[in-house]
């Protein structure tokens, strides 16, 4: 594996990441957790996800895109080294790092 | 020599009285001003608050509108980032953050996205969360704003970051 990727939401995935599922639309968490994320984590062994150029996260996007990694086989305390999540708005941090937490594997 | 070190001396503590009192002076008015813009944008995002509260509460009892529901995820971005801000500068506690997620996820955990969507009444459990998450952020919001106009700096603890100031 090589060591580090660095993923930009708003400039590389959508500026209005909402919905939960594909159903949702395009920008969804499913979509981003599955053709974005897994895959940069089967490649890499650190990734960072920069946050604050997207215009606005749901709670749902964020649930389904960092629980469902958990969800889906990744172990938490595995998720919580890997990924640097670079957002100016410890909220969102916090957030994430609940949904990663309280995911039942 | 004597009374002209002397003369020397007490000149000079003459102009450092009167620096230390004009750095006081600037110490309170910088306090005051940092509370009377703290006062104000605390209330203005209070009423940006209710202005989120009120968009979420429609979206989740009208039909499924999915501008509505953008401009509503962007309000709760902005109203974060800025009380993220005002979090750095000691305006408001650590505490703000969870209220924060706690409102973000009660408008957009459940019932949000269009394909699981199904229109709530006003006494749903979704748009009372929404309510009690509002409240608890607005109830922070109001308690710093009225610290920041009751908690101005004391006189003596003025003087005593202008004398650190100086040496």
């Amino acid at each position: 594996m090589t060591t580090l990727k660095v993923i930009n939401i708003g400039k590389q995935f959508s500026r209005y990441p909402v919905g939960r599922y594909r159903a949702d639309g395009d920008s969804n968490g499913e979509k981003f957790r599955e053709d974005v994320l897994r895959p940069l984590l089967v490649m890499r062994d650190d990734v960072v996800i920069e946050f604050d150029d997207a215009l606005g996260y749901g709670s749902s996007f964020l649930e389904e895109a960092f629980g469902g990694l958990v969800r889906s086989g990744f172990k938490a305390d595995d998720l919580l080294k890997r990924l640097t999540l670079n957002t100016a708005d410890d909220s969102l941090k916090k957030e994430i790092i609940s949904y990663i937490k309280e995911a039942k594997q | 020599m004597t009374q002209l070190t002397g003369g020397a001396v007490k000149a000079l503590i003459t102009w450092l009285l009167v620096v230390l009192g004009w750095m006081v002076v600037s110490d309170q008015q910088a306090a005051r001003e940092f509370a009377k813009n703290c006062y104000e944008r605390m209330q203005r995002l209070r009423e940006e608050l209710c202005e989120i509260e009120d968009l979420a509460i429609q979206h989740h009892t009208a039909s499924f509108d999915e501008l509505r529901a953008k401009k509503v995820l962007r309000l709760i971005s902005q109203i974060s980032m800025e009380i993220e801000h005002w979090r750095k500068v000691k305006c408001l506690g650590i505490e703000v953050i969870g209220l924060v997620v706690g409102l973000r996820r009660a408008v957009s955990i459940e019932n949000f996205d269009c394909s699981s969507y199904a229109v709530q009444a006003l006494d749903s459990e979704i748009v009372v969360n929404i309510e009690i998450a509002k409240n608890k952020l607005d109830r922070a919001l109001m308690d710093a704003a009225y610290r920041a106009v009751r908690e101005r700096p004391s006189l003596v603890r003025s003087v005593i970051s202008s004398v650190k100031r100086i040496f």
